[in-house]
């Protein structure tokens, strides 16, 4: 026997779930004026995790990033970032690491 | 210039909360964390750690209509800061908001942010560094109780707590903060016909191992006691 349902719908802005982790490595603050991580690094990777859409009826949302790069291949430099997020209704954490190498 | 990296993790839940009665509330949440170091994790990857290029910042915070708790943990290099808004009491890991008036819907904002940051002078070659920084409220800040009280002050022990979300928040126990466990928080609100189809189910179950009992041969009575041997389909 399946047993489902859905829940009532809410008004827009009444109950919502959001995550995001980022990670960046860089040496020089200026091409980042915001202090934001762009969209992908320099090698291509995408440094950031906005978090997979809700899924009606499960209320987590969840957003994580392992993120290893080189600003560039002559940078004497390496950067780990390891991130997650978890938001529910009741309940939300995350947590963080950089590792400069 | 600097040399930096950074890494940061945002959690954020909002819901809209209605109670049946009570003129204010206090939220309590329970905080498992946070965790915050330099170099206290192991190291780079087993390389010198320098502890003076890292820094960490654990925080949660929520909003709870007019009111607010905070609690946030800092590092920069070696030093550490706490700073909390709120009833913060470390036995329990229970932070409690003052009482907010209850005048309607109550919109409830939780936030967690962890950052984590190395970052130090641009060395000449052969002058590098190595650095770790953690901060971790991964084990969740989770609200586990929420007294209301009447105009008098006395705590009601019978309020429905309905939300926007459908998540059956937890109502304090009546012996007060931190007095006894809750309903587990996240709960999902199963709807009315859910409930009703699996009680149907279990009482058809139900009924038909009754009846498929008193067909047994031997004559045995519905009821009648049997070892776990002769029980039927063991």
């Amino acid at each position: 026997m399946v047993v489902c349902w859905t829940t009532s719908a809410a008004p827009a802005g009444a109950s919502s779930l959001f995550t995001l982790v980022n990670s960046c490595g860089r040496t020089d603050p200026n091409a980042f004026p915001f202090g934001m991580c762009e969209a992908l690094d320099p090698n291509g990777h995408p440094p950031v995790d906005h978090g997979g859409f809700p899924i009606p009826g499960v209320p987590v949302q969840v957003a994580s990033i392992r993120d290893i790069f080189t600003l560039k291949p002559s940078d004497p430099y390496a950067y780990l970032g390891v991130g997650t997020a978890t938001a529910g209704f009741g309940h939300v954490g995350t947590a963080t690491e950089m590792q400069e190498l | 210039m600097l040399n930096l990296g950074s890494v940061s993790a945002t959690a954020e839940s909002r819901d809209t909360l209605r109670l049946s009665a009570g003129t204010t509330a206090r939220f309590g949440f329970t905080l498992n964390g946070p965790a915050v170091g330099v170099c206290d994790f192991g190291g780079a990857s087993g390389a010198p750690c320098d502890h003076a290029f890292g820094a960490a910042t654990s925080s949660f915070s929520a909003n709870i209509g007019t009111g607010a708790v905070r609690f946030e943990v800092d590092q920069q290099a070696d030093t550490r800061t706490t700073q909390i808004f709120g009833t913060f009491d470390p036995l329990t890991r229970l932070l409690l908001s003052d009482p907010v008036s209850i005048t309607g819907p109550i919109e409830l904002e939780m936030l967690s942010r962890s950052n984590a940051n190395t970052k130090g002078p641009l060395p000449v070659p052969n002058e590098r560094f190595s650095t770790q920084a953690v901060a971790n409220f991964g084990d969740t800040a989770t609200l586990t109780e929420i007294l209301v009280f009447d105009a008098d002050g006395n705590l009601l022990p019978d309020v429905t707590i309905t939300s926007d979300s459908g998540t059956i928040y937890p109502l304090a126990p009546s012996g007060g903060p931190g007095g006894g466990p809750g309903t587990p928080p996240g709960t999902p609100m199963p709807a009315p016909p859910a409930l009703l189809l699996m009680g149907a189910g279990l009482a058809g179950l139900l009924g038909s191992r009754c009846r498929h009992a008193s067909r047994l041969p031997g004559g045995k009575e519905p009821g009648a006691r049997q070892s776990p041997r002769q029980a039927p389909g063991v």
